[in-house]
C-alpha cells in the first residue's frame, strides 16, 4: 500500500507523455498528474485511521509515521491543487511541467516514507531533480541561472549530506550488520558512537540537508528559485520541497545527538540565524514571490529549531508548523500567481499605486495574518508548541528569538498585504477569482488545522 | 609488485584531477576526467583483488560505468557542442596556469595532509583503515575535493564548473567507498544514478545559461553572485 503512494504520481509521469505521438488534447495535459496526486491523497487519507489507532503502517524500507503522514498529505494535496490551478491558469504549461510536479510529489512521498538511510538521500536529490525544470519553466536568462544556482548548491550539499549518513552507517554496522541501514532501527538506539564520530556525521548532515532547506548561511539558491519558478508551481515548492530536507534530518539526526548533543544546539543556532535573517531581508525585497521565499527562510528555521529540540514534543511541533506553513504558504504563492495574471507585475513598488478587491485580496490576507500567527489559524499553534518545545528544551534563548522573529513576520505580513492589495490609488481590476475555489480549498484546509491542534497534537503524541 | 600497483594509483587519482581542473582545453580536461573514471575502477578492483574484498568489484563496475564512460561521454558531448562564448575565451579569463595549477595543487596537498593528519582522530572508532590494505583512500579523496572545491571557485567556464562538481563527486564516491565498502549494490546504483542525472541535468541547465546570458562565463551570470 505505501509502494503505491509513490507509484501513483510517478506512473502519472510516464502517462502525460502517452498522447504526445498522436497530438495531445489541451485539455489532457495535466490531468494524469492530478489524478495520480489525487489518488495518492486519499491512499494517505485512508491511512491515517491506522496511524490515529498507533498500529505500525510499514512496508519493504518503508514506514509510515506522524511526521511522514503530514508530509505525504501536503505533497499529494498541494500537488493536486497547484496541477489544477496550474492547468488553468499557465497557458503555456505542457507535459513535462505537469510531468515533473507528478515526480517531485513522488519523491517527496518517498522522503516521507522511506526507512532506508541511502534511499533516503537517493529520494531527496529526486526532490531536486525533478524540481529543475519546473524553475527553469519561463527560459529567460534570469531562470536558468537561479535553476543552474540551486542546481549546484542543492548537488554539492546533498553531496555532504550523503558522507554524514554514511559514517552514520559504517558506525553502525559493527553492532547492526545490514540492519545499519534501517533508519527505525537507527533511531531504536543501541548504536554507541563515538561522540567525535558523530560531531563530524551530524556536522556534514546539517551542512547537507541544511542547504537543501535553505537554512541561513545555506539559502542563497531559494529566493532566486522562488522568484523565477511559475506561480502555480512556486505553490508546491514553497509547500513541500524544503521541508523534505527537514523530515530527513529529524530521521538521522537522534542517534547522533545523542552521542554529541552540542549538535542540537549547533542546529538550534542555524535555525535562529534563518529565522532572524530571513524575516529581516522580507523588509527590502520588491518582488512578491521573492519576499514570500526570504518568508520561507524565516519559516524553516521555526521547523529546524523544533528538529534540534528533539523528543515528540519536538517533532510533533515540526510536523504541525510544517503542515500549518505548507498550508499558508502555498495559499500565499497562489494568490500571488492569481494577483500577477491581472496585474501583470508582481513588483510591490508597482502594486501600491492601485487598490485591489476581491476573494483573492480576502484570501491572501487571511493567509498573511495565519503565517503571522494570529489565532485560530494553525500557526498559531504550531509556533505556540515550538516556543514551549524549545524553553522545555532548554533552548530559551531560542524560544526567545522564535518570538520576536514571529513578531516581525505579523509585521511584514501586514505591510505586504497593504503593498500588494490595499494601494492608495483607484480600484483596479480584481484579481482573477476563476479558481477561487482552488484557493478556498487550501484556506478552508488551513483553517480546519487551526482549528483541532488538540487532533493534531494527539496524533503527534 | 601487486600491492606496488595498487598504492601508486591513488596519487594517479590525484594527478588525473589536477589534469582535468587545470588544463585549458576542455576537451583534454574531459578526458583527463574520464581516465580519473577507469583508475578510480581499476583501484576499486585492484583492492578488492588484494584484500579478498568482493563487494569491491560491484563498486568498481558502478563506476567504471558511470564515471568512465556515461560522464565523460556526457561532458564530451557538451563540450563538442560548442556554444556561445565556447573555446579559450573564458578559460583565459580564470587564473593564469601556473599560478592557479599551484595553487590546486597545495590545496590538494594540504588537504592529504590534514586528513591524514586527523583522520583517523575524527573518525575514531570506525574500521575504514583496516579494510583499504594500506591505501590512503580518505585522504585521497580530500585532496580531490580539495582541487574539485578550488576549480569551482576559480574557474570561469560553466563547463569547467560541472567538471568541478563532477571531481567532488569523485572524491565523495572515494570516501563513500573507504568508508562502507559493504554497502548494498541497490544503495551504490541509486547513488551513482542520482549523480548521473544530476551531471545531465546541470549540462542542460549550463546550455540553457549560456545561451539566454550570450556567454558561459560564469561571472556574468548576475545571480550566481548573491
Amino acid at each position: 500500500m505505501l509502494w503505491l503512494l509513490i507509484l501513483l504520481p510517478l506512473v502519472s509521469w510516464l502517462a502525460e507523455f502517452l498522447p504526445a505521438r498522436g497530438g495531445a488534447h489541451r485539455g489532457y495535459a495535466g490531468l494524469p498528474a492530478l489524478a495520480g496526486c489525487v489518488l495518492a491523497f486519499a491512499g494517505a487519507v485512508a491511512l491515517v485511521p491506522a496511524l490515529w489507532r498507533g498500529e505500525a503502517v510499514a512496508g519493504a524500507t518503508l514506514r509510515l509515521d506522524f511526521l511522514g503522514c503530514v508530509v505525504v498529505l501536503l505533497a499529494s494535496g498541494l500537488g493536486a491543487v497547484t496541477i489544477a490551478f496550474a492547468r488553468r491558469h499557465l497557458a503555456t504549461a505542457g507535459a513535462m511541467l505537469f510531468g515533473s510536479m507528478g515526480l517531485f510529489v513522488s519523491a517527496a512521498i518517498w522522503t516521507a516514507l522511506t526507512d532506508q538511510l541511502i534511499f533516503l538521500f537517493v529520494a531527496l536529490e529526486a526532490t531536486t531533480l525533478t524540481t529543475v525544470l519546473p524553475v527553469a519553466f519561463r527560459r529567460t536568462s534570469a531562470a536558468w541561472e537561479a535553476t543552474y544556482k540551486y542546481l549546484l548548491l542543492n548537488t554539492l550539499g546533498l553531496s555532504a549530506g550523503l558522507l554524514g549518513l554514511v559514517l552514520l552507517y559504517a558506525a553502525a554496522s559493527p553492532a547492526l550488520g545490514g540492519a545499519a541501514l534501517s533508519i527505525s532501527a537507527l533511531a531504536a538506539g543501541g548504536v554507541q558512537m563515538p561522540p567525535r564520530l558523530a560531531a563530524v556525521a551530524g556536522a556534514l548532515v546539517i551542512t547537507g540537508f541544511g542547504t537543501k532547506a535553505a537554512l541561513v548561511p545555506l539559502h542563497a539558491w531559494l529566493p532566486d528559485a522562488y522568484q523565477e519558478a511559475p506561480g502555480g508551481f512556486s505553490a508546491l515548492f514553497a509547500g513541500v520541497g524544503t521541508k523534505l530536507a527537514l523530515v530527513a534530518m529529524a530521521r538521522v539526526l537522534p542517534p547522533l545527538v545523542g552521542a554529541a548533543p552540542s549538535l542540537g544546539t549547533a542546529l538550534a543556532v542555524l535555525a535562529s540565524l534563518s529565522m532572524v535573517v530571513g524575516v529581516a531581508l522580507t523588509f527590502v525585497q520588491d518582488d512578491l514571490q521573492r519576499l514570500l521565499g526570504y518568508s520561507s527562510v524565516s519559516q524553516m528555521g521555526y521547523i529546524a529549531l523544533a528538529v534540534a529540540v528533539g523528543g515528540s514534543a519536538g517533532y510533533g511541533a515540526a510536523a504541525y508548523h510544517m503542515l500549518s506553513h505548507g498550508l499558508l504558504k502555498s495559499l500565499l504563492f497562489l494568490c500571488a500567481a492569481a494577483l500577477c495574471e491581472t496585474a501583470g507585475t508582481l513588483r510591490l513598488s508597482e502594486l501600491r499605486e492601485r487598490r485591489r478587491n476581491g476573494p483573492v485580496r480576502t484570501l491572501f490576507l487571511l493567509a498573511a495574518l495565519g503565517l503571522g500567527g494570529m489565532p485560530p489559524l494553525p500557526a498559531f499553534w504550531s509556533k505556540l508548541q515550538i516556543f514551549a518545545a524549545a524553553a522545555r528544551g532548554g533552548l530559551g534563548w531560542a524560544a526567545g528569538v522564535a518570538v520576536f522573529t514571529s513578531l516581525l513576520t505579523l509585521v511584514t505580513m501586514i505591510r505586504t498585504y497593504n503593498q500588494a492589495f490595499g494601494g492608495e490609488g483607484d480600484a483596479a481590476e480584481a484579481p482573477t477569482a476563476g479558481s477561487a475555489w482552488l484557493l478556498g480549498l487550501v484556506a478552508g484546509a488551513a483553517v480546519l488545522a487551526g482549528l483541532v491542534p488538540g487532533w493534531i497534537t494527539a496524533m503527534g503524541g | 609488485m601487486g600491492d606496488a600497483y595498487v598504492r601508486s594509483l591513488p596519487f594517479l587519482l590525484l594527478f588525473t584531477s589536477l589534469l582535468a581542473a587545470e588544463v585549458r582545453l576542455l576537451r583534454w580536461s574531459v578526458w583527463a576526467y574520464g581516465a580519473q573514471g577507469w583508475l578510480l575502477a581499476l583501484l576499486l578492483a585492484g583492492i578488492g583483488w588484494f584484500s579478498g574484498n568482493e563487494a569491491l568489484y560491484a563498486w568498481a563496475a558502478t563506476v567504471a560505468a558511470s564515471k568512465g564512460l556515461i560522464l565523460p561521454w556526457l561532458l564530451g558531448r557538451y563540450v563538442r557542442g560548442g556554444g556561445p562564448g565556447s573555446g579559450f575565451g573564458v578559460e583565459r579569463k580564470a587564473p593564469p596556469l601556473a599560478i592557479s595549477l599551484t595553487a590546486a595543487a597545495l590545496a590538494g596537498a594540504a588537504a592529504f595532509l590534514l586528513a591524514d593528519r586527523f583522520g583517523g582522530w575524527l573518525l575514531e572508532g570506525l574500521s575504514w583503515e583496516r579494510s583499504w590494505s594500506g591505501v590512503p583512500g580518505l585522504q585521497i579523496a580530500a585532496a580531490i575535493l580539495a582541487v574539485g572545491s578550488w576549480t569551482l571557485l576559480a574557474h570561469r567556464d560553466v563547463a569547467k564548473t560541472v567538471i568541478g562538481v563532477c571531481l567532488v563527486e569523485n572524491s565523495v564516491h572515494l570516501a563513500l567507498v573507504s568508508l562502507a565498502p559493504s554497502l548494498p549494490e541497490t544503495g551504490e546504483v541509486g547513488i551513482v544514478t542520482d549523480v548521473i542525472l544530476a551531471v545531465w541535468l546541470l549540462l542542460a541547465v549550463a546550455r540553457g545559461a549560456a545561451e539566454a546570458a550570450g556567454s558561459r562565463d560564469t561571472a556574468a551570470y548576475r545571480r550566481l553572485a548573491g
